[in-house]
Order: C-alpha cells, then structure tokens, then sequence
C-alpha cells in the first residue's frame, strides 16, 4: 500500500503542494508566492489571492508530482488545509483536494494549519516529539499550545496585544524597512548593539505565562522621538542609530518570546520546545531559545527555514498521521475561517 | 471630517493604559446594534487598548488582539464586536469593498482601527475616537458623535452617547476603583 501523502495548502497567500511519504520523508514541495502580486497593497488582498490560487494549483499538482518522480497512481492519501485561514483562498485547494480524491477515489484528510505548523518541527529529525510545548509565531500568531501527539494541541496563551512578526513589521517601518520586517531588522541588526538600549521585555504575571508587543513597539516610538511623546517622529535617514535601536529590538523581542515559553514548559513539565511559524526563521531566537532551554535541560527544535513559513510538506506530513489514524474527512468538509 | 457633523465632542485624559481600557468600557456598556466605532491615533496611542475596552464593557469572552494581518476579529459578547484595523489600507479597502463592510451593519458593533484610511467606507453616524500621545506618558482621548441629521433617533442616541461619557472624568473614575 501506497505510503504517499499529496498535501494541499492554501489558507493565506502561498499556494503550495507537496508529496511526501510516511510523514516525514519529502519528495517534492513547490511553493508558489503571491507576495508581488500583494506588495503594491501592503498586504494579503483576499479577493486577488483566491483567483491567484485558482490560476496556480493545477500546474502546482503537477509539479510536485514530476518533481517527486510519482504520478496520481502512486498516491494513497490527499491532505489539504481546511482551517483557518481566508475562506476564498481555503476554498480552492479544498474543492481541488475533493476533485482528485473524488475522481481517484482516495482518502480525504483535512489539516489545521497550525497544528500543521507545529507539526513541522518534527519531520527532519527521528525519536521521540511528544508531549511538547509548541510556539507558533508568525505575523498573525504568538501562541503557546500544549501538543500530545501530531494533532493534539491544546491552547495555553496567546499574545495579549500584536503578534511577535507584526511588531516586527511595525518598528521596520518606524525605521524605513522593507515589508517583510522581520529579515529586514535581522540583517540591520547585525551591525548594531544589542545591547545599547534596553527596551523592556514582556514579563510572566502572576505566573502565568503570557506574550505582548504592543509596549515595545510603543517604547521603540519613544526613543526615536528623543523620550518626548509629542515630538515629531524623525524621518528614517534622520535616525542615526538605526542599527543599535533594530538589534535592541531584536533583542527585546526575542527575549520576550524565550522567557515566557521556556517558563511555561518549565511550569508544564514539557520536556521539548518546537517553535514553528514565519517568525522562528530568526536566527537570533534560534540561537536564544536553544540556550535558554538547554539551561533548564530542555531541547528546543525548529524546522528548516523552508518549513517555518507555508508550505504544503507539513500539511502531507500531518496528514499521513491523520490518515493512519482513520480521521477521513467526506466531501462534504468545509473550509473554516478560525 | 466635517465640523457641522460633529453632535457632541468630548476631550479627556487617562493617566495609563488601564484607565484608557476602563473608559473604553464605559462608553460599551451603553453601546447598541449597529455603532460604528472609529478609532485614530497613532503607533503606540492604545487603538488596541481602547478595543480591549469596548470587549470588556460587551461582556466578550475572547481575547482581544491587533488584526492587521487577519483583516477582521469577531467576539462574542452581549452584542458581537467586529473588530477591523486599516494599517494596511489597500488591503482593508479591498476588503471592505469585497464583502467586508456587510459587518459594520450586521447588528453588532463595529471598532475600525486607522479609520481615517478607509473613511468613506464608514458610516457618517459613527462614533469617533481619537488618541494622542502625552507627555506624561498619559493619553489625550477625543470622543465625538458624528452625524449629518442631528434631528435622527439615532443621531441623538450616539450623542447622548458621548455626552453622558463625559460626565465622569477618566481619573474620577479611577479614583473610585
């Protein structure tokens, strides 16, 4: 029998296919960006992302198939995304999921992408992943959940304010950085000190662990404008310690993600840590929350930068567990915004 | 913004952001089906704050946060809050054009943050809020009823509104808590 996963994934503005096999083993996964198509928007505009997925995913299908050398006659499974994400983008790669497995009679799985996301974090290395506590952070997301096996995750916390990349997204535009914020301050910051200011770091309260960005991003504001709230917020070219202010940005913000999820998994009993999303590309929170995390005898795993932000190798990985665990979705599933 | 659609204007101050939530949360509790909510103010000024307020004062359960990257919130409470943020104003303008400003009549309340971005999507009856940076470290919030027809039910319901809000000083307030 066919160990084949064709995954699906469509939620925001990546449409993306993958086959992979047994889980873990990745045969093929193109991506197909719409960031250009966005860019003159400044952002994900639903009604030109569902019609850009539509025109891409059957020439994606068969890409990844020719790339993994199989045809639709190897394949024993189809996953696709069916929550949550924008409901005119999730619609395509479900009704094209539903079209092959339907046509092909194959089993239908339907993955959440952020159990999907944290899921990642395992599929390049062996041994045991289970129970952690899994950081997904992205533009959209800080959240901390508590995963007991591939698709059982419970929600401890999440951001009280901004997520973790759109503070990022927001103090590279203060400093005059190209969207997406997050690389653009990482390699700024290079050249900067890090510890030349000491923006302040979110704090557990009472215990219980949380994430907010909204006060650095405010504090950030402030030292740009001299610590007068009222004065005028200088032009990027004005600033002359840009590079000191985006590495202590960086510093601060990523000390306000490794404190309180190595807290929380200390609190929790988790002995392993996968941090997972758009945001665990950055090199300066790989490097902290490794450290941190060996110091309380945890480990800390991230997936291959390739797989921290969408694709559609996660959503075939997981959906070969969800497959062997007898979860068949009818083709009646529906997509769902949350 | 017209100076002949302004009802009522009300200038306060909030010496933190607990006592910004908590005003937020006086003008919610005397919030009806349908009041668009538009709030300006730049990086830092406590849109988002001001939002955790207007949850707390509709008895929603969930949790308050920016929706920049995911267009609309929605939470559940005495009446439902849409929660929209116009940072990125192409994407929110096409979104609001596509469908998306069915929510702001949909007989709940709606809170626009970056509203001045996609002002003719708005309704001219709104309520406006404003904040401001002081140097205190304190916020200068200016609440206005807008509306073209001061004669409507409406009209005066929302500044009736923002009047009795401004009855009881943020700070008063405070105090008695």
């Amino acid at each position: 029998m066919s160990e084949l996963v064709l995954g699906i994934e469509s939620s925001c503005d990546e449409t993306a296919v993958a086959v992979v096999r047994a889980g873990r083993e990745i045969l093929a996964a193109p991506v197909e960006s719409q960031v250009l198509e966005h860019a003159r928007y400044g952002g994900v505009v639903p009604e030109i992302a569902g019609r850009s997925h539509l025109r891409v995913i059957r020439p994606l299908v068969d890409r990844a198939l020719v790339d993994a050398h199989v045809t639709l006659d190897d394949i024993g499974c189809i996953a696709v995304t069916s929550r949550p994400g924008l409901i005119g983008s999730l619609l395509v790669g479900l009704s094209a999921a539903k079209g092959i497995a339907f046509v092909r009679g194959l089993p239908l799985v339907c993955v959440n992408h952020i159990e999907a996301h944290a899921y990642a974090a395992t599929m390049e290395s062996e041994g045991e992943h289970y129970p952690s506590l899994a950081l997904v952070v992205s533009g959209g997301h800080t959240a901390l959940y508590v995963a007991r096996s591939p698709f059982e995750l419970e929600l401890v916390t999440r951001t009280l304010d901004d997520a973790a990349g759109e503070a990022f997204d927001k103090v590279a535009y203060l400093l005059g950085l190209p969207y997406p914020g997050g690389p653009s301050i990482s390699k700024l910051a290079t050249t900067g000190d890090r510890t030349a200011y000491d923006f302040p770091r979110c704090k557990p309260k009472r215990g219980k662990p949380a994430f907010s960005f909204s006060g650095l991003k405010t504090a950030v504001l402030y030292h740009l404008r001299g610590q007068d709230a009222l004065a005028p917020t200088p032009p990027p070219d004005a600033i002359p310690d840009r590079a000191d202010v985006a590495a202590s940005f960086e510093e601060a913000a990523v000390d306000s993600l490794v404190a309180p999820t190595v807290a929380a998994a200390v609190e929790l009993g988790l002995p392993r840590i996968h941090v997972v999303g758009g945001v665990a590309c950055n090199r300066r929170l790989r490097e902290k929350m490794k450290a941190a995390a060996a110091e309380q005898g945890l480990t800390a795993l991230f997936p291959a930068p390739a797989y921290c932000t969408d694709n559609a190798a996660m959503i075939a990985g997981l959906g070969w567990h969800l497959w062997k665990a007898g979860r068949i979705a009818g083709l009646e599933a529906d997509a769902l915004a949350q | 913004m017209a100076a002949e659609g302004v009802l009522v204007s009300k200038e306060l101050v909030t010496r933190s952001a607990e006592e910004t939530e908590a005003l937020a949360e006086r003008l919610a509790r005397g919030l009806f089906p349908g009041v668009v909510i538009a709030l300006d103010g730049e990086l830092g000024a406590g849109k988002t704050c001001f939002v955790r307020g207007l949850a707390r004062g509709l008895d929603a359960v969930d949790p308050v946060a920016s929706p920049t990257y995911t267009l609309m919130h929605e939470y559940r409470g005495r009446l439902p809050l849409y929660h929209f943020d116009a940072w990125m104003q192409g994407r929110e303008e096409a979104f609001l054009e596509g469908g998306g400003a069915e929510w702001l009549d949909a007989g709940g309340v709606a809170a626009v943050e970056w509203a001045e971005r996609v002002r003719e999507h708005l309704p001219e009856e709104r309520i406006s809020v404003r904040l401001a940076h002081r140097r205190d470290a304190g916020r200068t919030v200016r609440i206005e009823a807008l509306g073209s027809d001061p004669t409507t039910a409406r009209a005066q319901r929302l500044a009736e509104l923002v009047r009795t809000l401004s009855s009881q000083s943020a700070s008063a307030d405070a105090h008695a808590e």
